[in-house]
């Protein structure tokens, strides 16, 4: 076949998901980035361009709490599950009993929406809930205010429960796949030549794992410094994320503020970007460094 | 290296496998309580127990009462789903091929792209694509949640078809062409079949992501399209206590995700969830 044929072929085949994509995709990012420079005639909003909604959303009082919050709410559970998704997988590498419902059971978490997760973090984590009971009956509280909140309030821990419970199975499944296709070779001769499990550890198996772990990480750290409905539910009323903050704007009866709810998720997405990238580099600096054995 | 388990190990794996599907148990018992107040660990007066008396339906008889909207929910998910699992299929089948088969320039930058609605955040995409549908004036019908939907399953669908192509043995269809098969038919008869396990594979996936994804079907859906990911939402959206009915509602909101595993245990190779950017 010849070298324009091919060429059509390949434009062919990729133009109809490509454009789809582009429309839906790249067209909203555009689009919503668009309004948040005042372009937004729909709502009476027609000063293109203006730096108005940007100053507007970072000087409200709030946002940098709102920031703090959606860094604290993205970075704790990533690494906290990125580390029980590591032991997790290394576990599962071994022989056990029951090994074959436990591949499948652990894996329901991650199959069923966040929302029932936050559903079975409401059943035992709020002030009245099971666990709050259950220290009433071993007699170390009272009532059920006595019970350190955990909904509701920026520390977050619910909805570091929901991210964790829904995530640890989802970035084990990556790694376990990655561990399976790993060159045992490497791990035994470290062995033979008397290196420790830790040494094993970190020297053989993280080198090799890293790709998967990074790739785990980048994803599950994308998705929870943009969530919505987690953080909404399960976070305190104010402040809360960026995320929950933009849709409060955007929800508002004046339509007026629609634009600045724009900045605040071009804010969001630039910000999540510029994590993502700062990662990579990092990432491929690390490799370069400890990466080829 | 021993391929036993360490007494951490175990530890561990105990303590996860109770933290992952311990928490269905308090939830199913919560779906037929009646009564389970504070300090009680059981519930006090269990549904079948108040039923008779009642004068409005009660937690399973509400949920499975036309009041409750779960069967137009129902239906509506399961319409978003196969609705966008057939047009993610079309777009997705001829670029995974050319993904999967072609060497060309900027083919990692394809790969990219399509990969990119994966560490972006929904919101991101989710108000600018209503807006999108709003300047159509199509905003909150039910076609638009499955145009919205296309984006979070696209990326999935297209690297899994990808690596199914992968594994595609090319010389079977270069037998087709020798032994004089159009181009319709080798596709019919040779390449269908065996991309069929892992088409069915990919589109239980693009069902499973479809039930899930909430925050798009809610901005799309406008309150318009009630699908059960919303009803959820409506259910336990104020943070209090869970009422039996939303309880019950978590339990069927999880019966999709149950029938992927099973359906998929075998044909589904843990590798295609290995998604990401670091495939080259």
């Amino acid at each position: 076949m010849g070298g324009t044929g091919k060429s059509l072929k390949i434009v062919a085949g990729l133009a109809p998901a490509a454009f789809a994509m582009g429309i839906l995709f790249i067209g909203a990012l555009g689009l919503s980035i668009l309004q948040s420079f005042g372009y937004a005639p729909a709502y009476g909003v027609s000063e293109f361009p203006t730096f108005r909604f940007y100053e507007r959303v970072i000087t409200e009082e709030g946002f940098l709490l709102s920031l703090g919050l959606t860094f604290y709410y993205a970075i704790v559970p990533t690494v906290i599950g990125a580390i029980f998704s590591l032991l997790l997988a290394l576990a599962l590498m071994k022989g056990f009993k029951g090994k074959g419902a436990f591949l499948f059971l652990y894996k329901i978490p991650m199959v069923v929406p966040y929302l029932v997760g936050v559903s079975l973090v409401i059943l035992l984590f709020s002030n009245g809930g099971l666990i709050a009971r259950l220290f009433y009956h071993l007699g170390m509280i009272g009532s059920p205010s006595d019970f350190i909140r955990l909904l509701g309030t920026s520390s977050g821990y619910g909805i570091f429960l929901v991210y964790l419970w829904k995530q640890v199975p989802f970035m084990t499944v990556m790694l376990y796949a990655h561990l399976l296709v790993l060159d045992h070779r490497q791990r035994e001769s470290a062995y033979l030549l008397g290196a420790g499990p830790l040494q094993r550890f970190f020297h053989v198996t993280l080198p090799g794992l890293a790709p998967a772990l990074f790739s785990a990480t980048l994803i599950v750290f994308a998705f929870n410094f943009g969530g919505f409905e987690v953080p909404f539910i399960l976070g305190a009323g104010y402040p809360n994320t960026l995320t929950v903050e933009a849709w409060r704007l955007f929800d508002d009866p004046d339509y007026t503020n629609r634009p600045a709810a724009m900045a605040l998720t071009t804010l969001i997405l630039v910000l999540s970007s510029l994590c993502l990238a700062l990662l990579i580099g990092f990432y491929r600096s690390w490799q370069r460094k400890w990466g080829q054995l | 290296m021993s391929n036993r388990l360490t007494a951490l190990q175990k530890v561990l794996l105990s303590f996860l496998l109770l933290a992952f599907i311990g928490p269905f148990l308090p939830l199913a018992l919560a779906s037929v309580s009646f009564r389970w107040g504070w300090p009680d660990l059981l519930p006090s007066i269990w549904w079948w127990e108040k039923r008779e008396a009642a004068r409005l339906p009660l937690a399973w008889d509400y949920v499975l009462d036309p009041v409750s909207r779960l069967l137009p929910a129902l239906q509506n998910t399961v319409l978003i789903a196969a609705l966008v699992t057939v047009i993610a299929l079309v777009l997705s089948i001829p670029a995974a091929r050319i993904l999967a088969r072609q060497k060309f320039r900027g083919k990692n930058a394809a790969e990219l792209y399509f990969a990119l609605p994966l560490i972006v955040p929904e919101i991101a995409t989710g108000i600018g694509m209503f807006l999108i549908f709003l300047q159509f004036g199509v905003q909150g019908s039910l076609f638009t949640v499955v145009l919205a939907h296309l984006v979070p399953i696209l990326p999935y669908m297209i690297r899994m078809l990808t690596s199914v192509y992968q594994e595609l043995d090319g010389g079977m269809l270069d037998q087709a062409d020798l032994l004089g098969a159009s181009k319709m038919q080798r596709f019919r008869y040779v390449e269908l079949p065996l991309i069929l396990p892992g088409i069915l594979a990919a589109s239980l996936f693009s069902v499973l992501i479809s039930t899930n994804v909430f925050l798009l079907t809610f901005y799309m859906g406008q309150g318009q399209v009630e699908t059960l990911a919303t009803l959820l939402f409506a259910k336990v959206s104020s943070g209090g206590a869970l009422d039996p009915v939303a309880a019950a509602f978590t339990l069927i909101i999880t019966l999709p995700g149950i029938f992927f595993l099973g359906l998929t245990a075998r044909s589904l190779k843990d590798d295609v969830f290995a998604g990401g950017l670091d495939k080259g």
